[in-house]
Protein backbone atom coordinates (compact mmCIF):
# COMPACT_ATOMS: atom_id res chain seq x y z
CA UNK A 1 0.00 0.00 0.00
CA UNK A 2 3.14 2.23 0.91
CA UNK A 3 4.21 1.91 -2.90
CA UNK A 4 0.59 3.24 -3.76
CA UNK A 5 1.06 6.12 -2.16
CA UNK A 6 4.45 6.61 -2.87
CA UNK A 7 3.36 6.26 -6.82
CA UNK A 8 0.80 9.04 -6.01
CA UNK A 9 3.21 11.64 -4.64
CA UNK A 10 5.93 10.87 -7.45
CA UNK A 11 2.60 11.72 -9.81
CA UNK A 12 1.42 15.11 -8.34
CA UNK A 13 5.13 16.21 -7.70
CA UNK A 14 5.95 15.63 -11.47
CA UNK A 15 2.76 17.06 -12.74
CA UNK A 16 2.69 20.30 -10.47
CA UNK A 17 6.75 20.60 -10.86
CA UNK A 18 6.27 20.32 -14.73
CA UNK A 19 3.89 22.78 -14.95
CA UNK A 20 5.46 25.27 -12.90
CA UNK A 21 8.68 24.76 -14.79
CA UNK A 22 7.23 24.79 -18.28
CA UNK A 23 9.13 27.80 -19.57
CA UNK A 24 12.75 26.50 -17.62
CA UNK A 25 14.31 23.93 -19.85
CA UNK A 26 17.23 22.87 -18.21
CA UNK A 27 15.81 23.19 -14.63
CA UNK A 28 13.07 21.57 -15.74
CA UNK A 29 15.29 18.36 -17.03
CA UNK A 30 17.21 18.63 -13.59
CA UNK A 31 14.41 18.38 -11.33
CA UNK A 32 12.65 15.82 -13.10
CA UNK A 33 16.19 13.81 -13.01
CA UNK A 34 16.22 14.33 -9.48
CA UNK A 35 12.77 13.75 -8.20
CA UNK A 36 12.77 10.59 -10.69
CA UNK A 37 16.28 9.31 -9.39
CA UNK A 38 14.68 9.59 -5.67
CA UNK A 39 11.41 7.99 -5.92
CA UNK A 40 13.39 5.40 -7.96
CA UNK A 41 15.11 4.69 -4.82
CA UNK A 42 12.18 5.38 -2.42
CA UNK A 43 9.71 3.51 -4.73
CA UNK A 44 11.97 0.43 -5.08
CA UNK A 45 14.95 0.26 -2.83
CA UNK A 46 14.08 1.66 0.11
CA UNK A 47 13.81 -0.43 3.12
CA UNK A 48 15.66 -3.49 1.00
CA UNK A 49 18.69 -5.03 2.08
CA UNK A 50 21.47 -3.63 0.63
CA UNK A 51 19.09 -0.72 -1.07
CA UNK A 52 21.41 1.80 -0.81
CA UNK A 53 24.29 0.10 -2.23
CA UNK A 54 22.22 -1.09 -5.12
CA UNK A 55 21.32 2.50 -6.12
CA UNK A 56 24.76 3.52 -5.43
CA UNK A 57 25.94 0.69 -8.26
CA UNK A 58 23.08 1.81 -10.52
CA UNK A 59 24.04 5.66 -10.76
CA UNK A 60 27.94 4.47 -11.45
CA UNK A 61 26.48 2.13 -14.53
CA UNK A 62 24.28 5.05 -15.50
CA UNK A 63 27.43 7.63 -14.99
CA UNK A 64 30.05 5.42 -16.54
CA UNK A 65 28.05 4.65 -19.57
CA UNK A 66 27.76 8.25 -19.53
CA UNK A 67 31.29 9.30 -19.41
CA UNK A 68 31.74 6.56 -22.25
CA UNK A 69 29.06 7.87 -24.46
CA UNK A 70 30.27 11.55 -23.93
CA UNK A 71 34.02 10.65 -24.93
CA UNK A 72 32.73 8.58 -27.97
CA UNK A 73 30.11 11.31 -29.26
CA UNK A 74 33.06 14.00 -29.13
CA UNK A 75 35.35 11.54 -31.32
CA UNK A 76 32.80 10.67 -33.49
CA UNK A 77 34.01 6.90 -33.03
CA UNK A 78 32.25 3.99 -33.97
CA UNK A 79 34.80 1.89 -32.13
CA UNK A 80 33.93 3.88 -28.71
CA UNK A 81 30.08 3.66 -29.20
CA UNK A 82 30.72 -0.34 -29.35
CA UNK A 83 32.91 0.19 -26.31
CA UNK A 84 30.49 2.11 -24.41
CA UNK A 85 27.48 -0.66 -25.04
CA UNK A 86 30.20 -2.84 -23.58
CA UNK A 87 29.11 -1.79 -19.87
CA UNK A 88 25.10 -2.08 -20.15
CA UNK A 89 25.57 -5.30 -21.97
CA UNK A 90 27.67 -6.86 -19.41
CA UNK A 91 25.22 -5.76 -16.89
CA UNK A 92 22.18 -7.59 -18.58
CA UNK A 93 24.78 -10.54 -19.24
CA UNK A 94 25.55 -10.64 -15.67
CA UNK A 95 22.31 -10.50 -14.08
CA UNK A 96 20.93 -13.20 -16.35
CA UNK A 97 23.80 -15.76 -14.91
CA UNK A 98 23.52 -14.73 -11.40
CA UNK A 99 20.33 -14.04 -9.63
CA UNK A 100 22.17 -12.23 -7.03
CA UNK A 101 22.79 -9.40 -9.41
CA UNK A 102 19.40 -9.33 -10.48
CA UNK A 103 17.66 -6.27 -9.14
CA UNK A 104 14.78 -4.25 -10.03
CA UNK A 105 14.49 -2.62 -13.33
CA UNK A 106 18.31 -3.50 -13.84
CA UNK A 107 17.24 -4.82 -17.30
CA UNK A 108 14.99 -1.89 -18.31
CA UNK A 109 17.87 0.57 -17.41
CA UNK A 110 20.70 -1.62 -19.45
CA UNK A 111 17.91 -1.71 -22.57
CA UNK A 112 17.91 2.01 -22.35
CA UNK A 113 21.51 2.53 -22.25
CA UNK A 114 22.00 0.07 -25.11
CA UNK A 115 19.29 1.89 -27.23
CA UNK A 116 20.43 5.93 -26.28
CA UNK A 117 24.29 4.77 -27.20
CA UNK A 118 22.88 4.06 -30.87
CA UNK A 119 20.04 6.64 -31.29
CA UNK A 120 23.58 9.03 -30.14
CA UNK A 121 25.51 7.03 -32.73
CA UNK A 122 23.25 7.58 -35.41
CA UNK A 123 22.70 11.13 -34.55
CA UNK A 124 19.21 10.35 -34.21
CA UNK A 125 19.56 12.02 -30.86
CA UNK A 126 22.15 14.77 -29.57
CA UNK A 127 23.86 13.86 -26.57
CA UNK A 128 21.74 14.32 -23.44
CA UNK A 129 21.99 16.62 -20.82
CA UNK A 130 23.56 14.78 -17.19
CA UNK A 131 19.72 15.75 -16.19
CA UNK A 132 17.77 14.56 -18.89
CA UNK A 133 20.07 11.48 -18.94
CA UNK A 134 18.93 10.96 -15.21
CA UNK A 135 15.71 11.25 -15.93
CA UNK A 136 15.52 8.61 -18.97
CA UNK A 137 17.81 6.00 -17.01
CA UNK A 138 15.70 6.07 -13.91
CA UNK A 139 11.69 7.14 -15.31
CA UNK A 140 10.11 5.59 -12.63
CA UNK A 141 6.92 4.45 -14.29
CA UNK A 142 8.73 2.26 -17.10
CA UNK A 143 11.51 0.61 -14.57
CA UNK A 144 10.04 -2.51 -13.51
CA UNK A 145 8.28 -3.86 -16.76
CA UNK A 146 8.97 -1.21 -19.14
CA UNK A 147 8.14 -0.90 -22.05
CA UNK A 148 11.54 -0.59 -23.36
CA UNK A 149 11.30 3.50 -24.70
CA UNK A 150 13.78 4.69 -26.57
CA UNK A 151 15.25 8.29 -25.65
CA UNK A 152 13.88 10.15 -28.34
CA UNK A 153 9.77 10.24 -27.60
CA UNK A 154 11.20 10.25 -23.90
CA UNK A 155 13.19 13.84 -24.57
CA UNK A 156 10.52 14.78 -27.17
CA UNK A 157 8.11 14.61 -24.26
CA UNK A 158 10.67 16.31 -21.99
CA UNK A 159 11.08 19.08 -24.07
CA UNK A 160 7.53 19.58 -24.46
CA UNK A 161 4.94 18.40 -22.14
CA UNK A 162 1.51 17.49 -23.81
CA UNK A 163 -1.65 18.06 -22.32
CA UNK A 164 -2.31 15.75 -19.90
CA UNK A 165 -5.23 13.12 -21.04
CA UNK A 166 -6.39 12.93 -17.31
CA UNK A 167 -9.12 11.13 -17.56
CA UNK A 168 -7.64 8.21 -20.00
CA UNK A 169 -4.94 7.95 -18.30
CA UNK A 170 -7.01 7.19 -15.34
CA UNK A 171 -9.41 4.88 -17.44
CA UNK A 172 -5.91 3.01 -18.51
CA UNK A 173 -4.93 2.48 -15.11
CA UNK A 174 -8.06 1.12 -13.94
CA UNK A 175 -8.15 -1.14 -16.60
CA UNK A 176 -4.54 -2.13 -16.05
CA UNK A 177 -5.58 -3.08 -12.18
CA UNK A 178 -8.91 -5.16 -13.14
CA UNK A 179 -6.59 -7.20 -15.81
CA UNK A 180 -3.84 -7.88 -13.54
CA UNK A 181 -5.87 -7.79 -9.95
CA UNK A 182 -8.59 -9.93 -10.97
CA UNK A 183 -8.39 -11.37 -14.62
CA UNK A 184 -5.31 -12.78 -13.84
CA UNK A 185 -5.28 -13.87 -10.62
CA UNK A 186 -8.65 -15.70 -11.45
CA UNK A 187 -6.92 -17.39 -14.26
CA UNK A 188 -3.85 -17.98 -12.10
CA UNK A 189 -4.52 -22.03 -10.21
CA UNK A 190 -5.03 -23.24 -14.12
CA UNK A 191 -1.83 -22.14 -15.21
CA UNK A 192 0.53 -25.32 -15.99
CA UNK A 193 2.57 -24.51 -12.62
CA UNK A 194 -0.62 -24.63 -10.09
CA UNK A 195 -2.60 -27.20 -11.82
CA UNK A 196 -0.59 -30.26 -12.57
CA UNK A 197 1.44 -30.28 -9.31
CA UNK A 198 -1.65 -30.77 -6.83
CA UNK A 199 -1.47 -34.91 -6.24
CA UNK A 200 -4.09 -35.22 -8.24
CA UNK A 201 -4.92 -37.23 -11.33
CA UNK A 202 -4.53 -34.90 -14.74
CA UNK A 203 -5.27 -36.05 -18.52
CA UNK A 204 -4.27 -34.77 -21.58
CA UNK A 205 -7.34 -32.58 -21.92
CA UNK A 206 -6.02 -30.45 -19.03
CA UNK A 207 -3.33 -29.51 -21.37
CA UNK A 208 -5.49 -27.40 -23.35
CA UNK A 209 -7.12 -25.85 -20.13
CA UNK A 210 -3.50 -24.99 -18.62
CA UNK A 211 -1.93 -23.84 -22.05
CA UNK A 212 -5.39 -21.74 -22.80
CA UNK A 213 -5.08 -20.18 -18.93
CA UNK A 214 -1.33 -19.53 -19.01
CA UNK A 215 -1.61 -17.30 -22.00
CA UNK A 216 -5.06 -15.56 -20.72
CA UNK A 217 -2.41 -15.33 -17.39
CA UNK A 218 0.57 -14.04 -19.10
CA UNK A 219 -1.45 -11.29 -20.98
CA UNK A 220 -3.48 -9.91 -18.11
CA UNK A 221 -0.96 -9.65 -15.78
CA UNK A 222 1.84 -8.37 -18.18
CA UNK A 223 -0.13 -5.81 -19.88
CA UNK A 224 -2.20 -5.16 -16.90
CA UNK A 225 0.97 -3.81 -15.42
CA UNK A 226 1.93 -2.21 -18.10
CA UNK A 227 -1.82 -0.57 -18.96
CA UNK A 228 -1.16 0.88 -15.26
CA UNK A 229 3.00 2.18 -15.67
CA UNK A 230 1.56 3.79 -19.68
CA UNK A 231 -1.55 5.50 -17.15
CA UNK A 232 0.87 7.04 -15.16
CA UNK A 233 3.50 7.94 -17.43
CA UNK A 234 0.54 9.89 -19.54
CA UNK A 235 -0.51 11.67 -16.42
CA UNK A 236 3.06 13.27 -16.65
CA UNK A 237 2.25 13.79 -19.86
CA UNK A 238 4.65 11.42 -21.26
CA UNK A 239 2.73 9.22 -24.41
CA UNK A 240 4.52 5.64 -24.00
CA UNK A 241 4.68 3.35 -26.99
CA UNK A 242 2.11 0.31 -26.60
CA UNK A 243 3.27 -3.15 -25.47
CA UNK A 244 0.42 -4.63 -26.51
CA UNK A 245 -2.04 -5.10 -28.98
CA UNK A 246 -4.77 -7.58 -29.54
CA UNK A 247 -2.10 -10.50 -29.02
CA UNK A 248 -5.00 -13.11 -28.83
CA UNK A 249 -6.10 -11.79 -32.84
CA UNK A 250 -2.74 -12.97 -34.26
CA UNK A 251 -2.88 -14.59 -37.03
CA UNK A 252 0.42 -15.97 -37.63
CA UNK A 253 3.43 -16.26 -35.38
CA UNK A 254 5.37 -12.79 -36.94
CA UNK A 255 1.92 -11.08 -36.54
CA UNK A 256 2.16 -12.19 -32.79
CA UNK A 257 5.72 -11.17 -32.08
CA UNK A 258 4.01 -7.60 -33.74
CA UNK A 259 1.29 -7.47 -31.05
CA UNK A 260 3.08 -9.24 -28.04
CA UNK A 261 5.55 -7.52 -26.01
CA UNK A 262 6.45 -5.46 -28.86
CA UNK A 263 8.74 -2.90 -27.38
CA UNK A 264 11.27 -6.22 -26.68
CA UNK A 265 10.31 -7.13 -30.40
CA UNK A 266 11.28 -3.54 -31.89
CA UNK A 267 14.52 -3.72 -29.13
CA UNK A 268 15.43 -7.26 -30.29
CA UNK A 269 14.99 -6.37 -33.84
CA UNK A 270 16.77 -2.64 -34.10
CA UNK A 271 19.48 -3.55 -32.01
CA UNK A 272 19.94 -7.73 -33.33
CA UNK A 273 17.83 -8.34 -36.19
CA UNK A 274 18.45 -5.42 -38.44
CA UNK A 275 22.42 -5.15 -37.94
CA UNK A 276 23.04 -8.88 -38.31
CA UNK A 277 21.13 -9.23 -41.52
CA UNK A 278 22.71 -6.12 -42.72
CA UNK A 279 25.96 -7.58 -41.66
CA UNK A 280 25.42 -11.39 -42.55
CA UNK A 281 23.09 -10.26 -45.97
CA UNK A 282 26.09 -8.62 -47.53
CA UNK A 283 28.48 -11.07 -46.91
CA UNK A 284 26.59 -14.37 -47.25
CA UNK A 285 23.70 -13.77 -49.90
CA UNK A 286 25.27 -15.26 -52.60
CA UNK A 287 26.66 -17.96 -50.82
CA UNK A 288 23.91 -19.57 -49.57
CA UNK A 289 20.34 -17.26 -50.17
CA UNK A 290 19.10 -14.26 -48.70
CA UNK A 291 16.14 -16.72 -46.95
CA UNK A 292 18.90 -18.72 -45.42
CA UNK A 293 20.69 -15.49 -44.07
CA UNK A 294 16.75 -14.56 -42.60
CA UNK A 295 16.35 -17.88 -41.25
CA UNK A 296 19.78 -17.45 -39.50
CA UNK A 297 19.33 -13.77 -37.91
CA UNK A 298 15.85 -15.27 -36.67
CA UNK A 299 17.50 -18.51 -34.73
CA UNK A 300 20.50 -16.22 -33.43
CA UNK A 301 17.71 -13.31 -32.49
CA UNK A 302 15.17 -15.60 -30.61
CA UNK A 303 17.80 -17.95 -28.91
CA UNK A 304 18.89 -14.07 -26.96
CA UNK A 305 14.75 -13.11 -26.58
CA UNK A 306 14.62 -17.02 -24.84
CA UNK A 307 18.25 -16.57 -22.91
CA UNK A 308 16.86 -12.86 -22.32
CA UNK A 309 13.72 -14.45 -20.02
CA UNK A 310 16.12 -16.16 -17.97
CA UNK A 311 19.42 -18.54 -18.09
CA UNK A 312 17.85 -22.06 -18.05
CA UNK A 313 17.43 -24.70 -20.41
CA UNK A 314 13.59 -24.15 -21.25
CA UNK A 315 13.85 -20.51 -21.24
CA UNK A 316 16.50 -21.31 -24.47
CA UNK A 317 13.91 -24.33 -25.42
CA UNK A 318 11.48 -21.33 -25.81
CA UNK A 319 13.67 -19.12 -27.99
CA UNK A 320 14.46 -22.03 -30.09
CA UNK A 321 10.52 -23.07 -29.99
CA UNK A 322 10.05 -19.64 -31.40
CA UNK A 323 12.97 -19.45 -33.88
CA UNK A 324 11.86 -22.63 -35.42
CA UNK A 325 8.10 -21.29 -35.53
CA UNK A 326 8.99 -18.02 -37.18
CA UNK A 327 11.24 -19.97 -40.04
CA UNK A 328 8.82 -22.30 -40.87
CA UNK A 329 5.94 -18.76 -41.26
CA UNK A 330 9.07 -17.56 -43.17
CA UNK A 331 9.42 -20.01 -46.53
CA UNK A 332 5.87 -20.82 -46.41
CA UNK A 333 5.29 -17.49 -46.34
CA UNK A 334 7.42 -16.95 -49.56
CA UNK A 335 6.33 -19.93 -50.66
CA UNK A 336 2.77 -18.91 -50.55
CA UNK A 337 3.54 -15.45 -52.26
CA UNK A 338 4.89 -17.08 -54.98
CA UNK A 339 2.43 -19.62 -55.50
CA UNK A 340 -1.09 -17.54 -55.46
CA UNK A 341 0.49 -14.47 -56.87
CA UNK A 342 -2.39 -11.61 -56.93
CA UNK A 343 -4.41 -14.06 -55.87
CA UNK A 344 -2.83 -14.18 -52.20
CA UNK A 345 -5.31 -11.56 -51.02
CA UNK A 346 -8.13 -13.09 -51.58
CA UNK A 347 -6.97 -16.07 -49.96
CA UNK A 348 -5.92 -14.36 -46.79
CA UNK A 349 -9.58 -12.76 -46.61
CA UNK A 350 -11.29 -15.43 -46.58
CA UNK A 351 -12.93 -15.69 -42.82
CA UNK A 352 -12.29 -19.61 -42.71
CA UNK A 353 -8.28 -19.25 -43.50
CA UNK A 354 -8.66 -16.23 -41.23
CA UNK A 355 -10.13 -18.65 -38.24
CA UNK A 356 -7.68 -21.94 -39.06
CA UNK A 357 -4.80 -18.78 -39.04
CA UNK A 358 -5.64 -17.67 -35.86
CA UNK A 359 -6.32 -20.89 -33.88
CA UNK A 360 -2.95 -22.28 -35.15
CA UNK A 361 -1.34 -19.38 -33.98
CA UNK A 362 -2.96 -19.56 -30.73
CA UNK A 363 -2.16 -23.29 -30.04
CA UNK A 364 1.50 -23.12 -31.35
CA UNK A 365 2.06 -19.51 -28.62
CA UNK A 366 0.07 -21.75 -26.11
CA UNK A 367 2.61 -24.54 -25.88
CA UNK A 368 5.24 -22.20 -26.06
CA UNK A 369 3.89 -21.07 -22.95
CA UNK A 370 4.72 -24.30 -21.34
CA UNK A 371 8.65 -23.96 -21.69
CA UNK A 372 8.01 -20.74 -20.52
CA UNK A 373 6.39 -21.35 -17.49
CA UNK A 374 7.76 -24.57 -16.57
CA UNK A 375 11.64 -25.34 -16.01
CA UNK A 376 13.41 -28.65 -17.43
CA UNK A 377 12.54 -30.59 -14.15
CA UNK A 378 9.01 -30.12 -13.85
CA UNK A 379 8.50 -30.63 -17.64
CA UNK A 380 9.69 -34.08 -16.87
CA UNK A 381 7.25 -34.39 -14.33
CA UNK A 382 4.27 -32.90 -16.45
CA UNK A 383 5.10 -35.60 -18.99
CA UNK A 384 4.92 -38.32 -16.22
CA UNK A 385 1.68 -36.68 -14.36
CA UNK A 386 -0.07 -36.49 -17.90
CA UNK A 387 1.16 -39.97 -18.90
CA UNK A 388 -0.05 -41.33 -15.66
CA UNK A 389 3.21 -42.62 -15.16
CA UNK A 390 3.39 -40.24 -11.77
CA UNK B 1 18.69 13.22 -57.68
CA UNK B 2 15.47 14.08 -59.56
CA UNK B 3 12.32 12.44 -57.45
CA UNK B 4 11.60 10.71 -60.92
CA UNK B 5 14.66 8.85 -60.88
CA UNK B 6 14.71 8.28 -57.54
CA UNK B 7 11.23 6.63 -58.01
CA UNK B 8 12.06 4.46 -61.02
CA UNK B 9 15.22 2.82 -59.79
CA UNK B 10 13.24 2.28 -56.49
CA UNK B 11 10.63 0.57 -58.57
CA UNK B 12 13.16 -1.41 -60.61
CA UNK B 13 14.31 -2.57 -56.84
CA UNK B 14 10.96 -3.93 -55.56
CA UNK B 15 10.60 -5.58 -58.60
CA UNK B 16 13.74 -7.64 -58.30
CA UNK B 17 13.51 -7.63 -54.42
CA UNK B 18 9.58 -8.21 -53.89
CA UNK B 19 8.10 -8.92 -57.37
CA UNK B 20 6.13 -5.87 -57.17
CA UNK B 21 4.58 -5.19 -60.29
CA UNK B 22 2.04 -2.78 -60.10
CA UNK B 23 2.88 1.57 -60.48
CA UNK B 24 4.94 2.65 -57.70
CA UNK B 25 3.01 5.85 -56.01
CA UNK B 26 4.51 8.34 -53.70
CA UNK B 27 1.66 8.00 -51.11
CA UNK B 28 1.91 4.11 -50.58
CA UNK B 29 2.96 2.74 -47.08
CA UNK B 30 5.03 -0.09 -46.92
CA UNK B 31 2.30 -2.46 -45.27
CA UNK B 32 0.54 -1.94 -49.21
CA UNK B 33 3.13 -4.65 -50.97
CA UNK B 34 3.31 -8.05 -49.73
CA UNK B 35 6.49 -9.19 -48.70
CA UNK B 36 7.92 -5.72 -47.09
CA UNK B 37 8.08 -6.47 -43.82
CA UNK B 38 10.16 -6.67 -40.55
CA UNK B 39 11.71 -10.06 -42.82
CA UNK B 40 11.86 -8.72 -46.52
CA UNK B 41 12.92 -4.93 -45.33
CA UNK B 42 16.53 -5.21 -45.34
CA UNK B 43 16.45 -6.85 -48.38
CA UNK B 44 15.10 -4.11 -49.96
CA UNK B 45 17.19 -1.55 -47.98
CA UNK B 46 20.52 -3.46 -49.01
CA UNK B 47 19.68 -3.38 -52.31
CA UNK B 48 18.51 0.27 -52.01
CA UNK B 49 22.32 1.06 -50.12
CA UNK B 50 24.07 -0.83 -53.32
CA UNK B 51 21.65 1.17 -55.92
CA UNK B 52 22.12 4.93 -54.29
CA UNK B 53 25.72 3.92 -52.87
CA UNK B 54 24.24 5.27 -49.28
CA UNK B 55 24.34 4.41 -45.78
CA UNK B 56 21.10 3.17 -44.20
CA UNK B 57 21.48 2.69 -40.35
CA UNK B 58 19.37 -0.25 -38.96
CA UNK B 59 17.55 2.12 -36.26
CA UNK B 60 16.53 4.50 -39.24
CA UNK B 61 14.47 1.26 -41.35
CA UNK B 62 11.61 1.17 -39.23
CA UNK B 63 11.09 5.23 -39.55
CA UNK B 64 10.92 4.93 -43.24
CA UNK B 65 7.59 3.13 -43.78
CA UNK B 66 6.48 5.22 -47.00
CA UNK B 67 7.81 5.65 -50.41
CA UNK B 68 7.43 9.51 -49.98
CA UNK B 69 9.80 8.86 -47.10
CA UNK B 70 12.32 6.76 -48.40
CA UNK B 71 12.50 8.58 -51.40
CA UNK B 72 12.74 11.81 -49.12
CA UNK B 73 15.66 10.07 -47.32
CA UNK B 74 17.61 8.66 -50.64
CA UNK B 75 17.15 11.92 -52.22
CA UNK B 76 18.64 14.03 -48.98
CA UNK B 77 21.36 11.74 -48.72
CA UNK B 78 22.40 11.62 -52.47
CA UNK B 79 22.40 15.56 -51.98
CA UNK B 80 25.59 15.80 -49.91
Amino acid sequence: MERVYLFGAYVALCVILLRALRRAKTLRAIAFGLINFGFFWAIFFRGEPGGALWLLRYAGIVALHYLALAFADARKSRKLFALAQVLPLAVLVAAKIDSAIHFIGISYVAFRLIYLSVEVREELVPLPSPAEMLAYAFFVPLIQVGPISPFRPFKEALDAPQPLPWFAALVRILMGLVKFRLIAEAFRPLTPPLLFFDELRHGPFDLVVAGGAELIYLYCDFSGYVDVMIGIAALLGFAVKENFQSPLSARNIQDFWNRWHISLTHFMRDIVYNPLLKVLGKRYKQAVGYDQVVASCILVTFLLTGIWHGFTLNFLAYGIFHAFGLVVFYYYNGWLRRRLGVRLKAYLASPIVAAGARILTLSFVCTSFFLFSLDAGKLRELVAIVSHRH
Amino acid sequence: MEQAAIMARLSGILVDTIGFTGPLEASMSTNDFAGWDSFGAMNIVTKIEEEFGIDIPAMRIPELNSIEKIVGFIAKKTEK
